[in-house]
């Protein structure tokens, strides 16, 4: 146990130094890898941010019943009776036109505007319908949709799923895109770890050459070049960590909320721990690989 | 300590080394001379196991050393002590610096590779020079420093390759002078030369290399000339 403490300290000591000592070589390879967890962890904060958006709304569980601009009283009077009959509905609240103007005006403060050009309010009475919460299920809101839809004075019915389905497919999509551009930098960033090992190793062959002909196991060669490719994967976690903060703190400070059109409504929040921690350790087995590579089918080789 | 029956070495249509037989007993000290190309390194090389007979027997420290498996190799050779005449220190580090390495790379604790490093450099006389780095030595330093390496795996073989090659003579003598000492510790010591002078000084068995074929020499050269 002591050796292998042993061997662990010195192959870390042996990657520093290396690291610092070629630190020019390194440089390149630490930018690549740099970027690319960058662009990865980007991706990461805005689909994250965006699973927050949806996974409030999907909490929410609501559904909403627009009414014909004709609807009469009686008719309302026979919507209000059929939602209290349902057992999935928790609760239901009238919306009036003037009230969901308000609403879009908060929600919206640069559209409201628009609102107050026309002659007549365009957006019709509702009913804000929230629906038990161990009945939130997309078959039971479509059923419900479907059912109120039909009802006499009802122009349609929409539930909240309904926008998160799209919401989610656009999520998975930003998702397929961080992890296909991150993934293709990382590939990059792998295959010039690689080179950069490569190069390290041969710059000092001598020195390898000498530690075998001491004794050293090949424990001690190649161990000390896999943590240094590991801790060079570290360190660009830690820098891509510090870029992503900088530049989310950058645009909390200096970014107009308004200018940001949707985006505003998103709670905006830095990366959860579970995420920091992956994309330190997607660096450290990136440079890891690298260095694995370096002395893999077709690496370095020399007796 | 050696023990070669009928070794041959043949690298494609050359054959560096014929039918080599020869015995080194524990504790001795050997030289091995020839001509430049004769044979002497790469017979140095199959002793650590640098190269492997392309027939015959080679036994080192009791091992066979062509049927050594590959992960034997580093342990075999920390039995063995190497001196090269091209020193082989690493630049970027400390004479003793250089040494401890060693003692870590094989597991020792970063202190007692260091006190064990002085030790040693003590022993070869250059404990005073133990934070120079290798460009700020001389030749001869560096080639003490690079034997008080081959020490710190207390080898009970040391392997040198034309250690002198690159000094004066004084500094030569000097290293000779430590090198005995050493094989008076009950070290077994190879040590591959050219310079007849220095064989005829000291007075050992001789083996020399002439075409591949090795003879071995109980008086120096020196002394069967005159």
């Amino acid at each position: 146990m002591r050796a292998l403490y042993r061997l662990v300290v010195l192959c870390v000591e042996e990657a520093a130094r290396g690291i610092w000592f070629h630190r020019r070589v390194v440089a390149p390879a630490l930018v690549v890898m740099v970027v690319s967890l960058v662009v990865l962890g980007a991706f990461m904060l805005a689909s994250d941010n965006l699973n927050v958006v949806l996974s409030g709304w999907r909490e929410r569980g609501q559904l909403q019943i627009f009414l014909e601009p004709d609807a009469t009283g009686a008719q309302r009077q026979a919507i209000e009776a059929t939602l209290g009959r349902a057992a999935a509905v928790e609760e239901v609240r009238y919306v009036g036109p003037d009230e969901a103007a308000a609403l879009f005006r908060a929600d919206f403060a640069e559209l409201g505007e628009v609102l107050s050009l026309l002659e007549d309010n365009p957006l019709p009475a509702s009913y804000a319908v929230t629906i038990a919460a161990q009945m939130r299920s997309e078959r039971v809101l479509e059923q419900l949709t479907e059912e109120f839809a039909t009802l006499p004075g009802v122009d349609g019915a929409q539930y909240d799923l309904q926008i998160i389905g799209r919401l989610e497919l656009g999520v998975r999509a930003l998702r397929l895109v961080g992890v296909l551009l991150g993934g293709t930098v990382l590939l990059a960033a792998l295959v010039t770890t690689a080179n950069v090992i490569r190069v390290m190793v041969f710059a000092r062959r001598r020195e390898i050459e000498t530690m075998r002909l001491v004794g050293a196991s090949e424990a001690v060669v190649v161990g000390r070049f896999l943590v240094e490719g590991g801790l060079q994967g570290l360190l660009a976690g830690t820098f891509a960590l510090v870029v992503l903060l900088t530049a989310y703190s950058l645009g909390l400070a200096y970014l107009d909320p308004d200018a940001l059109g949707f985006l505003s409504i998103l709670p905006l929040r830095f990366l959860r721990p579970a995420m920091i921690l992956t994309l330190l350790a997607g660096g450290t087995v990136t440079g890891l690989l690298g260095a694995w590579l370096a002395f893999g089918p077709g690496g370095v080789r020399f007796e | 300590m050696i023990r070669a029956f009928h070794v041959t070495k043949r690298y494609g249509s050359i054959t560096a080394l014929r039918d080599v037989n020869v015995q080194i007993r524990p504790g001795e000290f050997v030289f091995l001379t020839g001509a430049s190309g004769a044979g002497k390194t790469t017979f140095l090389r199959m002793l650590y196991r640098g190269e492997l007979p392309t027939s015959g027997q080679l036994i080192v420290d009791g091992r066979n050393v062509a049927s050594l498996r590959r992960r034997e190799v580093p342990k075999y050779r920390r039995r063995i002590g190497l001196v090269f005449q091209d020193v082989r220190l690493i630049e970027d580090r400390s004479s003793l610096e250089n040494i401890a390495f060693v003692g870590r790379v094989l597991g020792l604790a970063r202190a007692e590779s260091r006190r064990r490093g002085m030790e040693l450099l003590k022993l070869v006389g250059m404990d005073h020079r133990a934070e120079l780095y290798p460009p700020q030595l001389s030749a001869g330093e560096k080639q003490r420093v690079g034997l008080a390496r081959a020490l710190m795996t207390a080898p009970v073989l040391l392997l040198a390759d034309e250690p002198t090659g690159n000094l004066d003579p004084d500094t030569a003598i000097e290293m000779m002078r430590i090198f005995r000492a050493i094989n008076r510790r009950g070290t077994t010591v190879v040590l591959a030369t050219h310079d007849p002078d220095m064989i005829a000084a000291l007075g050992r068995r001789t083996l020399v290399i002439e075409e591949g074929r090795l003879r071995s020499l109980e008086r120096t050269m020196e002394q069967e000339s005159a």
